[in-house]
């Protein structure tokens, strides 16, 4: 039997949900001026503070205010991850190999747009470009997927 | 890869969900093999060569493509 490291088909369902709760989240936060939750916890930062000189390799401990930024990716991750990943109701090896054609799709379209932004676009544009694409491998590879399988269902429905 | 499926669910009186049953998949997935549109794998093969008692090369033919 080959392991494969799906979910159940409920978590799809879930996955669903807590990405709608992120995007109500999101458009609230941007609402309301970026709302502060006071979750105080450790975190890493790599850069330096002010009274000291960056040093490569060099992890500065801080206590930091978490806040909906940390919420909102944290919704988002788990939430793509439970869609993208969960079983058909009915799973058999040919939903396996459509879903395996799809990742290959969604990464190849996500590099071809790593690597047209590494050329041609600099700056905080970049960064904030680099920032959204592991969420638009998941969706490229959700809407392929989907596409894929409708259309097989379809072809094979007689 | 050619396949006689059809013609073995037909002398076997299957109909694509029964035997889709029997080996675990969907009927889909019966048809696209039936119209030769997916290559099963190994361990399909030999579910539906021994839901009809018969050698996988008397169903699955390997074409000029192959």
């Amino acid at each position: 039997m080959v392991k494969n490291y799906l979910f159940s088909p409920v978590f799809r369902k879930i996955g669903y949900a807590l990405l709608v709760v992120a995007l109500v989240f999101f458009v609230l936060c941007l609402s309301f001026d970026q709302l502060a939750f006071g979750l105080q916890y450790p975190m890493i930062s790599l850069t330096p503070p002010m009274d000291e000189e960056w040093t490569i390799f060099k992890f500065y401990p801080r206590i930091t205010q978490g806040g909906w930024f940390e919420i909102v990716m944290t919704l988002m991750c788990v939430g793509c991850v439970f869609v993208a990943f969960s079983k058909e109701k009915e799973e058999d090896e040919c939903i396996a190999q459509i879903r395996m054609q799809s990742l290959v799709w969604a990464l190849m379209v996500n590099m071809v747009l790593v690597l047209l932004t590494t050329l041609f676009i600099y700056g905080g544009s970049y960064l904030t470009c680099m920032a959204v694409y592991p969420f638009s491998t998941f969706l490229f590879f959700i809407i392929k997927y989907n596409i894929s399988l409708y259309q097989f269902r379809k072809n094979n429905e007689e | 890869m050619k396949n006689r499926l059809k013609v073995e669910r037909a002398i076997c009186d299957l109909t694509q969900q029964q035997l889709a049953e029997q080996v675990g998949v969907s009927r889909q997935t019966i048809n696209a093999i039936e119209k030769g549109n997916y290559v099963p794998s190994t361990t399909l093969s030999l579910k539906l060569a021994r839901v009809f008692s018969k050698p996988l090369e008397e169903i699955f033919q390997l074409d000029e493509n192959d």
